[in-house]
């Protein structure tokens, strides 16, 4: 009987899963929440006992190690608003959509899934907070992965390594385009079917391009580590370590993109849908890590 | 000597709460490949010893925690666990007069059979890592499955002896 029952939910849920869903959903908030919560209690008791007993030596050292940083990063941040502005009117001058800022909302880490087949997490946002599916995460070193199912606290997160995941990226020291592809292991992407006369080497950074319109463009997405070539194929794979701390990063980003970038393009005369974009490659005045990113300027 | 079973309803609902605490500690997904499954075990455990209180409708229902937990496609591991659950209750009376390491191989080619179950399930899911078959953790749930049984008989019983045999 309970087999039958089994059954019967894998059937509807690969037939017509949209039934299901309000079911899974509401599942997800009060089983896999307070599961997950309850099961990470351990790690939460030492964390807290580890802030309860720290000493003032180690805070003193940590604020001020914070504080330096803070200077940089508030330098960036300066360079960054000038840079910004130089954009919008280069990009003014070219007659494209002006580049509009990213808002984020941090999310808590609330588990991983255990299962080895899937790269998957759960955050600690959901309707409640307006986390919509198909919302891209970062963390603070680049691309996580989109959000694929929405609770109302909770929300399920796929990463950028699962096998079933690809980002449009592109290289971001002469923007050449491509697609990565998840591996399966948190620690490999995989950028299949590049022509071996593809100008990409190792130690390259790889950012998203924002081509298809899930993830937003200019986002760090990882390093080239590899690069494979088989005799017998004429293809490269190209091996990417993703920047983004994905077994580790406790405080997630959920991006909020700026509306009026896709909606909003001034009616194209040439319906060519961009292949007369070869990506205007402006000369790498802003470095590379700030994220301050020449985008493909649409016509 | 065997305990009333009534002052020890507490003891099932705990292993299954410390089997999920192991199944879902933050282990890393290499370390996991070799980990013993340890919800599998304590249900196979009890299953073994007390047929009568493990049913395959409780199966279902801790199969399906694990799919919500895991994010599968409802029923996948509901489906697995009530078919192990049930063949570990047909074969109840042979199994129960089992060696301790004889039960471990049963134990092994269940999880094999739980595995193959899950793996077909989803294979028409998206998310399919054909890399990871994770047939290391048949092989160590069947290692640790000695220590497993003996610590809940020592639990539940206060002896260390072993299948008893009558």
């Amino acid at each position: 009987m309970p087999a039958t029952l089994a059954l019967l939910l894998l059937g509807i849920g690969y037939t017509k899963p949209d039934i299901l869903t309000s079911t899974r959903s509401l599942l997800t908030d009060n089983v896999a929440r307070p599961l997950y919560w309850i099961t990470s209690f351990p790690s939460r008791a030492w964390e807290w006992t580890d802030d309860i007993f720290i000493s003032r030596d180690t805070l003193q050292e940590r604020n001020l190690a914070l504080e330096h940083e803070n200077l940089i990063l508030q330098r960036n941040v300066l360079r960054m608003a000038a840079l910004m502005a130089e954009n919008a009117r280069l990009k003014e001058l070219l007659n494209s959509t002006e580049l509009l800022d990213d808002s984020a909302l941090v999310a808590e880490l609330l588990g991983a899934s255990p299962d080895p087949r899937r790269q998957e997490i759960l955050v600690h946002r959901g309707h409640a907070d307006g986390v919509f599916e198909g919302q891209p995460v970062l963390d603070a070193f680049g691309l996580v992965g989109s959000v694929i199912e929405v609770s109302e606290h909770t929300a399920r997160v796929l990463l950028i390594a699962d096998t079933s995941n690809a980002v449009p990226i592109q290289v971001n020291r002469n923007g050449v385009r491509g697609i990565a592809e998840g591996s399966g292991h948190l620690d490999e992407l995989y950028i299949r079917n590049l022509v071996p006369t593809t100008d990409i080497k190792e130690g390259d950074l790889i950012v998203s391009s924002g081509l298809g319109g899930r993830y937003p463009p200019g986002y760090p997405v990882g390093e080239v580590v590899r690069i494979e070539y088989e005799g017998a194929d004429s293809f490269l794979r190209v091996v990417v370590r993703p920047s983004a701390h994905l077994d580790r990063s406790q405080q997630l980003l959920l991006v909020f993109r700026a509306e009026a970038q896709l909606p909003e393009t001034p009616t194209p005369e040439t319906p060519t849908p961009e292949t007369q974009a070869p990506e205007p490659t402006a000369p790498e005045t802003a470095a590379p890590t700030t994220g301050t990113k020449k985008h493909v300027t649409k016509p | 000597m065997l305990l009333n079973p009534d002052r020890y309803w507490w003891l099932m609902p705990t292993s299954l709460i410390l089997a999920f605490f192991w199944q879902f500690w933050p282990l890393g997904q290499t370390i996991r490949q070799f980990a013993p499954d340890a919800i599998v075990m304590v249900m196979l455990y009890w299953a073994l010893r007390r047929p009568q209180h493990v049913s395959s409708g409780w199966a279902f229902v801790i199969g399906l925690v694990i799919d919500i937990a895991e994010g599968c496609p409802l029923g996948v591991h509901a489906l697995a666990m009530v078919v192990i659950v049930y063949s570990i209750q047909l074969m109840n009376e042979r199994i129960r007069m089992f060696a301790i390491w004889q039960q471990s191989l049963v134990v092994s080619a269940l999880y094999l059979i739980y595995l193959f179950i899950c793996n077909t399930a989803l294979l028409l899911d998206t998310h399919n890592n054909s890399k990871s078959v994770m047939i290391l953790t048949a092989i160590s749930t069947g290692f640790c499955w000695p220590a497993c049984y003996l610590f809940l008989q020592w639990l539940e019983q206060g002896t260390l002896r072993g299948p008893i045999r009558p």
